[in-house]
């Protein structure tokens, strides 16, 4: 039985996708190309990519994510420092790409779930329970939370989140100052 | 599907207006003069917003523009995508919905962006055949948009051959961004008007435009920049060389005041004015 092999559109995914496979493209392309199986038709043309700008476009993948990641937990991004861009490709090398028109979602969950595990300085429950919220189909969910972000000082609250005709809402019950929230790192 | 030019179709002003985005939504429902038509991504319509589309349908002319359904990849278009796509183009009444020439996905990884296409007969043939298939499912005409890549593909074919070719083939018109194209040119060191002008000039229907962003000897497609002058001047270019029928202005991240959005707007419909009575 034959496999179908690889054609250049595919290779170029996996190529994007996986840094340390382009290092290994940059330093024997013959030998990747062969390790991906790919269509002898579509030799040529990936011979013929430049390997920087290969790096560039999959650079500009990550940071596209990265941007989203940002929009959906400010928060968390600010809380985390001069940290933040090394734990996002920290939590990057060490997950599997989202899939689907949620993605985004996804990814920033992903990304607060890494920052719990790793009781990183700079996690923040309450957003991670409202991206959360949103990442699920639960009509309301409610949680005592002690990283309320409010005017740039951290409080200790109850935090709510619930969907009204399909759109979510959040708010919360404050109950005592926690004060500033990190200090830059 | 694709018309000749007519002296008439290069009289008329093209439509101006925005892309959707959810927290400029009371604004646009509260339909500002300078927003003549809307266009929405489908994307942000396939988990809920129903209504909203409704009502956006009743106060505007709309099409529909898909990020994901990845029309340059090998193999299947994934139904549940493409079938999601067709309840938002038909919710909305598109008068025509549109999609990239690029690939997002493979069987094995879903890189959640665009990503440029060899320019070869083979990727032209998968290209063509994804069209027609998304114009067979949503029975709406279809346009696929210049993408910005940070990666120049080598060419079998010149890409606006392929673009020309793609067109006349799968029956498609094109979207020209012309923040791509001059992202692109700068980057990659082409003449956007030479790019511009090997283009058949009937397939252009409808342009995107936002303000570049650059930073280190890179130019960039972020979304988030006031139109540069030199991006006015290619788009008159366009709107004088093609029969366009409208422009969307694409902004992303944090979004201007609606004050600069209007002004934004009108700058737009001012230059296609003086380009079409030129």
């Amino acid at each position: 039985m034959s496999v179908r092999q690889q054609d250049a559109v595919e290779a170029m995914g996996l190529l994007l996708r996986d840094r340390e496979l382009r290092q290994r493209f940059a330093k024997d392309r013959h030998a990747v190309i062969k390790e991906l199986d790919v269509a002898s038709d579509d030799h040529a043309y990936l011979l013929s990519l430049d390997v920087e700008q290969l790096e560039a476009q999959a650079d500009s993948l990550i940071r596209k994510r990265r941007a989203e990641v940002v929009r959906l937990v400010p928060n968390t991004w600010s809380c985390l420092g001069k940290s933040a861009l090394s734990s996002f490709q920290e939590y990057v090398d060490h997950s599997t790409w989202p899939q689907g028109h949620r993605r985004h979602l996804l990814d920033s969950l992903g990304f607060c779930q890494f920052l719990e595990e790793r009781k990183r300085l700079g996690y923040l429950k309450s957003e991670h329970h409202w991206i959360g919220f949103l990442a699920s189909d639960r009509f309301c969910s409610i949680r005592v939370v002690e990283d309320l972000m409010i005017r740039e000082r951290a409080w200790w609250g109850i935090q709510f989140c619930f969907r009204l005709k399909g759109v979510a809402y959040r708010g919360a019950l404050r109950l005592v100052s926690r004060g500033a929230p990190y200090a830059d790192q | 599907m694709i018309e000749g030019i007519s002296a008439e179709s290069l009289l008329e002003i093209p439509l101006v207006g925005l892309g959707f985005r959810e927290p400029l939504a009371d604004w646009i429902l509260s339909m500002p003069k300078e927003i003549d038509c809307l266009e929405l991504t489908a994307e942000h319509f396939f988990d809920h917003g129903e209504h909203l589309l409704e009502h956006l349908r009743d106060l505007y002319p709309i099409s529909v523009h898909g990020l994901g359904l990845s029309l340059g990849s090998p193999g299947a278009i994934d139904q549940e995508t493409l079938s999601q796509f067709r309840r938002v183009a038909d919710i909305a009444d598109a008068r025509w919905i549109s999609e990239h020439i690029a690939f997002t996905k493979t069987d094995d990884v879903d890189l959640g962006h665009l990503n440029p296409v060899p320019l070869t007969q083979k990727s032209l043939k998968v290209l063509v055949d994804h069209a027609r298939e998304v114009m067979d499912v949503c029975q709406r005409p279809l346009i696929l948009e210049n993408i910005t890549s940070y990666l120049r593909v080598p060419e079998e074919l010149v890409e606006a051959d392929f673009i020309n070719q793609l067109c006349q083939q799968a029956g498609v018109g094109l979207l020209l961004d012309v923040t791509n194209l001059y992202i692109n040119s700068c980057n990659h060191r082409f003449d956007a008007l030479e790019w511009l002008h090997r283009l058949e000039p009937s397939v252009i229907k409808q342009l995107h435009i936002v303000g570049y962003s650059y930073q280190d000897g890179i130019w960039h497609d972020r979304h988030c920049e006031p139109i540069q002058d030199e991006l006015l001047e290619l788009t008159a270019e366009v709107v004088s060389y093609a029969p366009v029928e409208s422009i969307i202005i694409e902004r992303d991240g944090v979004l201007p005041p609606v004050c600069d959005l209007e002004l934004e707007l009108q700058r737009v419909e001012d230059v296609c004015e003086t380009a079409r009575c030129r």
